[in-house]
């Protein structure tokens, strides 16, 4: 018996190259089950229909939409592989799409779930729009409807807000990075607002929209971000995490320009029209202060007035003057008192009391001296003078008895 | 992109506060007459700038970076 007797590494290689040579490129419909994310980042699962099942691998950097489960129908897309070491074959997947639009609710749901309990959706934290933006941002594709409507809008509604476009990749497996970037880059540029959008498609085109990646760069924003993701019945999880959602690109150019060029120009007609008034009814009212104090009858007010200045002044005079004579008065009279005070000090002023004054030898007698019998003396009266002498002479007591003993002397 | 100039907002709400300023006229005269001043010269700018403004379209990012490109033509 001439038996051929091969290895099994060499049987391997003849499996190997017939598969891979015979399907180098299939599209395959199954259901994803045993799904297994390695830490390398590759991604292992076995594709199952009711009679058969097929190994999978997803290597790192493949990316999907979406994040694969069990359960879940898909589309890969791939090549066939042999792993000779466990014998047995794979399709080494190049992309995975979810198997009709029911999958791609499911992973819809699955993010929206994931993001609302992460607050991404929160109503508190959505912006108000500025209602005056000087720069809006757009991100769209450069080709296509998008971009033309928001143009065409913003210059008809608000030609004085630069608009600063960035082309973005709107779908396809880099959109969602691409999204991101044009954000970070349109919010670095210093726009007031973004728009973020695309004009519609089907789900898989809008699916970018749909992404973590892309949620997560508007949830980062710092400034509002408008989305504007396919028709008014689209609704993406963009639209969910944007500050507000705008039914197609044209309605996002609209909310960005709430005033328009002119409601600008209209308002400044009113401010002119409103101001004017207010400072003219102001003037009017100066006018016609300045124009009473010029009137006849504020002229007699005014003249009443002054005459009662004048009395007041009138009246303070007077009243200065009498303290002024007041005060004389009582000076001249101060002097007066004084002048008596010096009458009654002159040697001759007791004369004019009825008092005498005695000489002896020719001149007063002070009162040191005393008398003596036989002296002749002159006494000086006011009125007249007399020469008398003395027969005697007493002790110097003062009493009633004495003056009348001395008064009988005279005599 | 710095923002030298008061923008065309930050105008207008100063147009409004010298409006309620003058409406209110409880103010000397001559600062109203100041305030009526300062906000007819902004105004006047601001309509004149209105008036003559162009859409200005910056294009950013990619492989070519270029100022003032032509907004599409619609057809």
């Amino acid at each position: 018996m001439n038996e051929h007797v091969l290895t099994v590494s060499l049987l391997t290689q003849a499996i190997s190259q017939v598969l891979e040579e015979e399907f180098p490129l299939v599209h395959v419909l199954g259901e994803v089950s045993n799904y297994k994310r390695h830490q390398s980042g590759h991604r292992y699962f076995t594709l199952k229909d009711e009679g058969a099942q097929i190994r999978c691998v997803l290597w790192r950097g493949r990316t999907v939409p979406f994040e694969l489960q069990d359960g879940m129908q898909v589309k890969v897309r791939g090549r066939l592989s042999v792993y000779p070491l466990q014998g047995n074959y794979q399709i080494d997947c190049w992309s995975v799409q979810p198997a009709g639009v029911g999958d791609l609710y499911l992973a819809f749901e699955q993010l929206k779930t994931e993001l609302a309990a992460a607050g991404y959706f929160d109503p508190e934290r959505k912006r108000r729009l500025p209602r005056l933006p000087e720069i809006i941002g757009v991100a769209t594709s450069p080709s296509g409807a998008a971009i033309r409507d928001i143009l065409t809008t913003l210059e008809r509604r608000n030609p004085a807000a630069t608009v600063v476009f960035r082309p973005t990749l709107v779908q396809g497996a880099d959109a969602a990075e691409d999204i991101a970037r044009a954000l970070a880059e349109l919010e670095s540029f210093g726009c007031d607002v973004i728009i973020v959008g695309r004009g519609g498609g089907s789900i898989e085109d809008l699916w970018a929209f749909n992404t973590r990646t892309v949620a997560d760069a508007i949830f980062r924003a710092g400034v509002p971000i408008v989305s504007a993701v396919g028709h008014e019945t689209d609704v993406t999880i963009a639209d969910f995490v944007a500050d507000v959602r705008a039914a197609t690109p044209t309605a996002a150019a609209e909310l960005c320009t709430p005033i328009r060029r002119e409601d600008v120009l209209l308002w400044l007609d009113d401010w002119a029209e409103r101001t004017r008034t207010a400072l003219a009814s102001r003037l009017d009212q100066a006018e016609l202060l300045i124009a009473d104090f010029l009137s006849p009858t504020t002229s007699r007010v005014l003249s009443m007035q002054h005459e009662h200045l004048c009395f007041q002044l009138i009246s303070t005079v007077e009243r200065l003057r009498v303290a002024a004579l007041r005060s004389v008065e009582s000076y001249i009279q101060q002097q007066e008192q004084l002048q008596s005070a010096i009458a009654l000090l002159h040697p001759l002023g007791p004369l004019d009391r009825g008092f005498a004054l005695i000489e002896r030898d020719g001149r007063i007698l002070p009162a040191s001296e005393q008398l003596a019998p036989g002296d002749q003396l002159r006494i000086h009266r006011q009125c007249d003078s007399a020469i008398a002498s003395v027969t005697s002479v007493f002790d110097p007591v003062y009493h009633l008895a004495t003056h009348d003993g001395k008064k009988d002397s005279h005599h | 992109m710095a923002k030298k100039t008061p923008t065309i907002d930050e105008q207008l709400r100063r147009l409004e506060e010298i409006r309620q300023q003058l409406e209110a006229a409880d103010r000397p005269i001559e600062e109203l007459v100041a305030l009526y001043e300062e906000g007819m010269a902004i105004a006047k700018r601001l309509r004149e700038h209105l008036a003559s403004i162009r859409q200005r379209i910056i294009t950013i990012g990619g492989q070519d970076e270029h100022d003032d490109i032509a907004p599409p033509s619609v057809d």
